[in-house]
């Protein structure tokens, strides 16, 4: 439980420190180039940018799933790009991390699912064995109930609709007790009213708990309805960085042309 | 002289046109498209020698740029000289090669069944009623073929008109009857040569049914086959079948629990993705190649080298299936959802937690389907063993085929694939709930 306290000691100091950041995939192409962005704790930040601009690599270098080929990402202060296997793990329970396709195990309960995001925090002999602490089982329902959906911890995850698939996959992230929430476009296959449910969750949390939440998200105006800060990325390059006011049509053209 | 026959380079109809238009030969060649493997030239039908639709028109084109040959002789001749003297009629179709071969297919057959013929036998009207027809069939084939190809060719000469079209759709019909004559000739010979040499195999030949001894003891067989030993049934059931059972099922578990750990090394997104574990995922996969390559007959001879029984047999269905199911596994983990993975990677678990909360939930429904695919697999396996001396169904069936106990083996029969196809049935039913 003591991982999940925010730290309030230097509210100013940024969470995420990205210098330089570009990663250029085996087959050659380049999702990032020379990225550089300092993300504060407690902000709810909305990436955007055309399909194939680097979004989901940023999300993903940050949680260190991708090896950034150069420059340095700092969470809380510690390099997550240089570390390794150990402390990677111990960072990315930090993380709770969503995605567009859910990506339940989609043969196991909703419970069972929600657990997942307990297995960063077992250690000793439960690190090989699939059991449970009791508190971390209460732990998962709790998560459960605040997206509303404790009803079906037993059912199986498929079978669930798209909206609570996502939501079970906000309660995985819940469980994890983080610090940071990444989003990669949460909505992207949702019809427009489960969207906002779930975009209303992300935000609830965010402010409620004082999570910071990045979400990628193709739809400008949730963008602008629910981010503090909007960075729009185009092949590869930071090409705005400001508030979702400041999103209009100039914007638009910069971002997407 | 139209430019289009000058450079021969025209549609198919232009160059029939024109070629109708002038008089023979036109200035070039209008060398016609392969038509079902063969050259045919884009000469029109020669009037006045047509046999129904046949005409002869076979003819290569000649590298020299001249038109091509004519041929020697109208259809009809072609069709009289080829009935004659087999290749004969290629021959008059300037397609000497061809004939050559034809000639040389019809005297293996001829010597075929000449050495096949049955000297001694009692009934000799059969005999001669059998290899007659043999032979008809070899005949009436080659006639059937040289018409075929004189009217393909005839057709392709033709303006492609709907009518010419629907005409050559109609050649090309593959009905039962057209693709019983058009039987190759080089099949038939080799159809007669096999029945020879199993003949002499076995001790028997062609005059078996024309042999009052050899008569008899057929009937006997199909009697017997027919009279199945029902008083047997449950000795054999609770001695033999269930000995073939507990082999195949001992011997699918012994290789799913070596095949489990095994496949996921041999699993390309898994190990595939770092140069250090690439090499294991060949090394593997090429062991399970070599294991699967043999067949599991040899791996029960090699195990029953060392000792008798069953025990033995369970090795080599084990080994076997550990080569079938560890390719089989692997390939259901080559095909999870990468997405799941990267979510519980996401949330920090160590490589083994992904495993078993991502890997394994994806393809459990997968290894029991496939555990029952060997199953089956084993089940027709152990049988077969049996005969080697891996004991079971195989053992007696041998037994009593050998001691010409017909009846008895008929219920041996009737027990094996009742017990096959309830083991299909029974593990198709799980299969197609679990996947």
């Amino acid at each position: 439980m003591v991982d999940a306290e925010p730290s309030h000691d230097a509210p100013s100091d940024p969470q995420i420190v990205a210098r330089g950041v570009s990663k250029q995939f085996p087959n050659g192409a380049q999702a990032l180039s020379d990225v550089s962005v300092d993300v504060r704790p407690g902000e709810f930040l909305a990436v955007i940018g055309p399909s194939g601009a680097g979004k989901s690599t940023f999300l993903r270098c940050i949680n260190g799933l991708v090896r950034p080929s150069a420059g340095t990402i700092a969470f809380e202060g510690r390099d997550i790009c240089r570390a390794r296997g150990g402390d990677v793990r111990r960072a990315r329970r930090q993380m709770g991390m969503i995605f567009q396709q859910f990506n339940l195990v989609k043969r196991t309960s909703v419970l069972q699912n929600v657990l997942c995001g307990r297995l960063g925090y077992q250690s000793g002999w439960r690190a090989v064995v699939p059991v449970f602490k009791q508190s971390d089982v209460e732990l998962a329902l709790a998560a459960l109930e605040r997206v509303g959906i404790a009803d079906k911890a037993y059912v199986r995850a498929d079978s669930l609709s798209g909206g609570q698939q996502q939501r079970v996959a906000i309660a995985r992230a819940l469980a994890q007790q983080p610090r940071l929430m990444l989003a990669d476009e949460p909505v992207a296959s949702l019809d427009p009213e489960t969207s906002i449910t779930v975009l209303d969750d992300l935000r609830r949390i965010n402010r409620e708990q004082g999570i910071t939440t990045i979400v990628n998200l193709h739809q400008l105006d949730f963008a602008r309805e629910y981010a503090d800060r909007v960075i729009g990325f185009k092949q590869g390059r930071l090409v705005f960085d400001g508030l979702p006011s400041e999103l209009d049509r100039d914007v638009y053209e910069r971002v997407y042309r | 002289m139209s430019e289009s026959t000058d450079n021969g380079s025209a549609g198919e109809g232009v160059a029939v046109r024109d070629a109708a238009e002038a008089p023979w030969p036109v200035s070039a060649p209008a060398i016609r498209p392969q038509i079902a493997g063969r050259w045919v030239s884009a000469r029109p039908p020669l009037p006045g020698i047509a046999l129904g639709v046949l005409t002869p028109t076979i003819a290569r084109p000649r590298a020299d740029g001249l038109p091509p040959q004519r041929p020697l002789a109208s259809g009809g001749t072609v069709l009289v000289a080829q009935a004659l003297v087999p290749g004969l009629g290629y021959a008059l179709l300037r397609r000497p090669l061809r004939g050559a071969v034809t000639l040389a297919m019809f005297v293996l057959v001829v010597l075929a069944l000449y050495w096949q013929f049955p000297k001694d036998a009692k009934q000799p009207g059969a005999a001669w009623l059998w290899f007659g027809a043999i032979a008809a069939a070899v005949w009436l084939n080659l006639l059937y073929r040289t018409a075929r190809d004189m009217q393909f060719a005839a057709l392709a000469s033709e303006d492609l008109d709907s009518a010419a079209m629907q005409q050559r759709r109609h050649a090309q019909r593959q009905g039962f009857v057209r693709s019983l004559c058009g039987l190759n000739l080089l099949a038939i010979a080799l159809v007669i040569y096999g029945l020879n040499r199993l003949a002499i195999d076995a001790e028997v030949d062609f005059a078996l049914f024309t042999r009052q001894s050899n008569l008899h003891s057929a009937q006997q067989l199909v009697s017997g086959l027919f009279h199945p030993k029902w008083s047997i049934a449950g000795s054999t059931i609770s001695h033999y079948a269930w000995i073939s059972l507990e082999m195949a099922i001992l011997g699918t578990v012994g290789g799913a629990i070596v095949a489990a750990p095994f496949s996921f090394l041999a699993a390309r997104n898994l190990m595939g993705r770092h140069p250090a574990t690439r090499p294991v995922y060949y090394v593997m996969r090429f062991l399970f190649s070599c294991i699967r390559a043999i067949p599991t007959l040899i791996w029960g001879l090699i195990a029953i080298s060392f000792t008798l029984g069953h025990f033995p047999g369970v090795i080599a269905l084990s080994i076997f299936s550990f080569g079938l199911l560890a390719k089989l596994y692997s390939e259901a983990i080559e095909a999870i959802d990468w997405g799941q993975i990267e979510a519980v990677t996401a949330a920090g678990a160590n490589p083994l937690q992904v495993v078993l909360f991502s890997v394994v939930p994806q393809v459990v429904p997968y290894f029991i389907s496939s555990t029952l695919y060997s199953l089956e697999v084993n089940v027709h396996s152990a049988v077969v063993l049996g005969l080697i001396g891996a004991g079971g169904l195989g053992l007696v069936i041998n037994e009593y085929v050998g001691t010409f106990h017909w009846s008895e083996a008929s219920m041996v029969l009737i027990i094996t694939i009742v017990m096959t196809l309830a083991i299909d049935y029974g593990s198709a039913f799980i299969r197609s709930r679990v996947v």
